[in-house]
């Protein structure tokens, strides 16, 4: 059997955690859509071979957030997860702790779904697949539509060398809310920029795609950031 | 029409002189780094009336001079450099000016200028330039300037510039910044001479002196770090004799990578001093006053590119290592700017060069510049975390020597009673036993604190480790599991069948997400980013804590009531410390339920913001303050609970008070029971 989507096919979901018990009980969920099942039980190694022999040998995946308890992956489910999304694969982040991570914000805009692990269910899983294809396809829910806004820097420290934790206010969603959010420098020059700015003590203002319409925090996201 | 090009309307020159180029301090540095260019040895700036509009400023210089030529098609050429930093000048300089652009902005600093040089040779050359000819010209080009060529006495070579009939006047504070940037504009901390600039103002003088009074032999550390051309890095700290403390080498900076710094050569200096009268004055030679008022004046980390000092690094504000940030964040061990000073050398090679910005302010911010910061910022930190360590070990050791030193004093004065008067001997001796046995106690009750807290920090952190390890994998898959089954069930029995089976996972399934709740709750409190200190709505925190002491308070079945004032209640402090208060609260009302019985279990909580304050009041039905003193409840150990801590209260107490608040406890309050009624202070109250 398959799930059919618009013009996407699911038929073999991989199940993604460290541990073997949670796999197994990913399964019983995905059986029970009468879905085809593959625990990815081997070491994930490298980011870029792997999703390309996710694209090659499966249609959706489920994905645990932490993976990196033991040898079992270099990188956590939200790489995995915005990695798949890109390229337009229906993907489900299953998240063990209440509340988004600054490094998990970062990536929203890639994550559509998130799913505490008690509530995976026949239904959600197919809500989440859905919500992936109609965005592939431009169409959002009014929860995760994309807006160009104002969004402000107020502080900025760099974590490592790659990574840089910006403490925004983004005033058209909610001007007295402070937003931590975890960027890669690599993917955009802005960063250093913004960095070495707001560094000086200045308030920096620049562009941004955020989804204005998120009820709350965990769902919001900050993408494309420009000046 | 084929001949065409580009014209420039006069007002560029003010676009480009005026509004581009920053203070006048640095607009005149341009005009003395031509001088440093030219191979002078000597830069005279003299200041005329300057304290009223209309002044003058004379700069002369024994440089090279310009020829005519030089002039027409360099001096008088603007934007463009012609200047590398890669040839180095006749007497071995790299050239520190550029563009051209910074000049202007000094020549705009006055309605008039007349410059004259005097290369070698037996000419000198000379031009006035009115910029009121320029305002009714069409384009810059219309309006004729002449260079005037006249036989040259017996003086040396050299250029002198005169700045004239000035737009502004300059302040006090203007001159002294220009005394502070002339000083620092050669490496000043090390005596290279060979080239001197003298400033003819009184400020000058002061500000010269105080560069002059060095106090770098007497820093307490001195970290001196360095990195190659091929990016390899190490370092030393030495303490104020010069003798080494510690080393690294370059993995040990980068904390155990081996991956190059791709940025220009460089050194770095950074002189600590710990600023602590007791421990600074020992045995040196200086006032720390005087210390501390010469890092003021000089004090932060300025950057020198090829001998010459790059505006605004070490400016007074200019904290661009965040080195005053790391000392808020962790005070101990840590150099501030107050309290530093530095100095980074780079050298400009043909692979690796820092380009400063054409507005002069500081370097175009590339992947070599944040590398350079990088090597910078890991030097700082490998010096902090070693002095960190040091600080440890101090402090072990001075623990352990606490009780002998304690003996030692007693022993003491125990023998100066013995040499006193026989009439108050005996009565010296009573006293001081009295004093000496409540000190003991104190020391005793202290000690007992420290092991209570210890003890309580070792139950949090391990609640906390096994809350991560149940939350995981265990819970997680009880909840798929259970999620599974059910689904099942309806989906394969019906009627009877279907309700027997449900009954008993349904009540696992409460069972589990009671125990999923538990170790979320437990996580949450220690979460980090709830330290961090910043604006904090007491309102909101006292919403959240509720929502996630839910399931407990439902397991006690006790009922919370939240009636807050409308709106928020913003204050500075950090949502731990809130939580902190109103956990401890709460959390002694559920205690007293237990203890007692109590049938109706009610906690009332609700706030009133009234002139910058907002007042928050916990009530509860339990059986109030028995037994115990209201003014004792706040002391270490005080309960009535035997398997009690006594510390809630006191943390409630101590953390009110590092929020700037107060705190009262009335023993029975609006419901019968306890009362606690916290007031703290709202930001712009």
């Amino acid at each position: 059997m398959a799930l059919v989507i618009e013009q996407h096919k699911i038929e073999r979901v991989a199940l993604i955690d460290d541990d073997p018990e949670v796999r197994a009980s990913y399964r019983f969920h995905v059986e029970d859509m009468n879905l085809s099942a593959e625990e990815i039980d081997r070491p994930l190694g490298d980011i870029d071979a792997f999703i390309s022999k996710m694209e090659a040998f499966h249609t959706g995946v489920i994905c645990d957030y932490h993976l990196k308890s033991t040898k079992y992956s270099a990188f956590d489910g939200d790489i995995v997860v915005s990695h798949l999304y890109k390229r337009q694969f229906p993907v489900i982040l299953c998240s063990r702790f209440d509340g988004v991570t600054a490094s998990v914000r970062g990536l929203r805009r890639y994550i559509p779904y998130i799913v505490r692990a008690e509530d995976l269910s026949q239904q959600t899983v197919k809500e989440a697949f859905e919500l992936c294809v109609g965005e592939f396809s431009g169409k959002f829910t009014p929860e995760r539509k994309p807006y160009k806004t104002v969004v402000r820097i107020e502080s900025a420290k760099s974590l490592t060398e790659q990574e840089i934790v910006f403490s925004i206010v983004i005033p058209a969603w909610e001007p007295k809310i402070g937003i931590d959010v975890s960027v890669k420098s690599a993917e955009n020059p802005l960063f250093k920029r913004l960095l070495s700015k707001v560094a000086q003590g200045n308030i920096e203002r620049v562009s941004a795609q955020v989804n204005l319409g998120a009820e709350n925090l965990d769902d919001l996201f900050i993408s494309d950031w420009t000046e | 029409m084929s001949d065409v090009h580009f014209r420039f309307s006069p007002q560029i020159l003010a676009r480009l002189g005026e509004e581009l180029n920053q203070s006048v301090d640095q607009s005149i540095l341009e005009l003395v780094k031509n001088s440093y260019d030219a191979d002078a040895t000597s830069c005279v700036i003299e200041l005329k009336n300057t304290s009223s509009k209309g002044g003058e400023i004379v700069l002369t210089d024994d440089g090279n001079g310009m020829t005519a030529s030089q002039i027409r098609d360099g001096w008088l050429v603007l934007g463009k450099s012609g200047k590398s930093t890669l040839k180095k000048t006749k007497s071995g300089r790299t050239p520190a000016g550029s563009k051209g652009l910074g000049r202007l902005a000094a020549l705009r600093l006055g309605n008039k200028i007349s410059m004259l040089s005097r290369p070698s040779g037996s000419f000198r050359y000379g031009l006035d330039i009115n910029w009121r000819s320029f305002d009714n010209a069409a384009t810059v080009e219309e309006v004729p300037l002449t260079i005037k060529r006249s036989a040259a006495g017996p003086k040396s070579k050299g250029t002198q510039i005169h700045l004239k009939d000035l737009h502004a006047p300059l302040s006090s504070d203007d001159v002294k910044r220009l005394a502070r940037s002339l000083l620092l504009l050669t490496d000043p901390f090390e005596n290279k001479g060979g080239f001197k600039v003298e400033l003819k103002a009184p400020e000058f003088a002061d500000t010269e002196s105080l560069l002059k009074t060095k106090y770098f032999e007497d820093a307490d550390f001195h970290l001196v770090a360095s990195v190659t051309a091929k990016g390899t890095a190490s370092a030393q700290l030495l303490d104020w004799k010069g003798e080494i403390l510690a080393e690294a080498t370059h993995n040990e900076l980068r904390q155990n990578t081996t991956k190059a710094y791709k940025c220009p050569r460089a050194t770095f200096d950074l002189w600590t001093f710990l600023l602590k009268g007791g421990q600074f004055l020992g045995g040196r030679r200086l006032r720390l006053s005087d210390v501390r008022k010469w890092l003021q004046a000089f004090g932060g980390v300025h950057v020198y590119q090829d001998g010459v000092r790059v505006n605004p690094y070490g400016n007074p504000g200019n904290d661009w290592l965040q080195m005053n940030l790391a000392r808020v964040r962790s005070p101990e061990e840590r150099p501030g700017t107050n309290t530093s000073i530095g100095r980074v050398s780079i050298l400009t090679s043909r692979t690796r060069e820092l380009v400063q910005k054409t507005d002069r302010s500081g370097f175009i911010e590339d992947e070599q510049f944040f590398e350079l910061m990088q090597f910078l910022k890991d030097a700082l930190e490998w010096m902090a975390r070693w002095r960190l360590q040091q600080a440890e070990r101090r402090r072990r050791a001075e623990r352990e020597a606490a009780p002998r030193v304690a003996e030692e004093h007693k022993a003491n004065i125990e023998d100066v009673i013995e040499s006193a008067p026989l009439r108050v001997r005996s009565s010296l001796k009573q006293a001081f036993t009295g004093y000496a046995k409540s000190r003991d106690k104190e020391a005793a009750a202290l000690r007992k604190d420290i092991q209570l807290y210890r003890t309580l920090a070792t139950a949090g952190i391990t609640a906390a480790t096994f809350a991560h390890e149940s939350h995981g994998n265990p819970i997680k898959v009880m909840g798929l599991a259970l999620s599974a089954l059910r689904s099942r069930i309806n989906s394969h029995t019906t009627g009877d069948v279907q309700s027997k089976l449900l009954a008993p996972t349904n009540q696992i399934a409460k069972a589990q997400a009671a125990l999923s709740t538990l170790s979320t709750a437990t996580l949450n409190l220690v979460k980090a980013s709830k330290r961090r200190v910043g604006k904090v709505d007491v309102h909101k925190s006292i919403h959240d804590l509720v929502t996630l002491l839910t399931p407990f308070l439902n397991g006690r079945e006790a009922s919370v009531t939240v009636r807050l004032a409308n709106g928020g209640a913003y204050m500075h402090g950090s949502e731990a410390a809130l939580e902190s208060v109103f956990a401890n609260i709460l959390n002694n009302s559920l205690n007293a339920f237990r203890r007692s019985g109590t049938e109706k279990r009610l906690i009332d909580i609700t706030s009133a913001i009234a002139e910058g304050v907002c007042e928050v009041r916990i009530a509860d039905s339990g059986p109030g303050i028995k037994d115990v003193g209201v003014a004792d409840v706040w002391l270490p150990g005080v309960t009535t609970d035997p398997e009690g801590t006594g510390l809630g209260l006191t943390i409630v107490s101590d953390t009110v008070r590092d929020l700037g608040g107060e705190v009262q406890l009335l023993p029975h309050g609006a419901l019968g029971g306890a009362e606690v009624i916290v007031r703290l202070p709202l930001l712009g109250g």
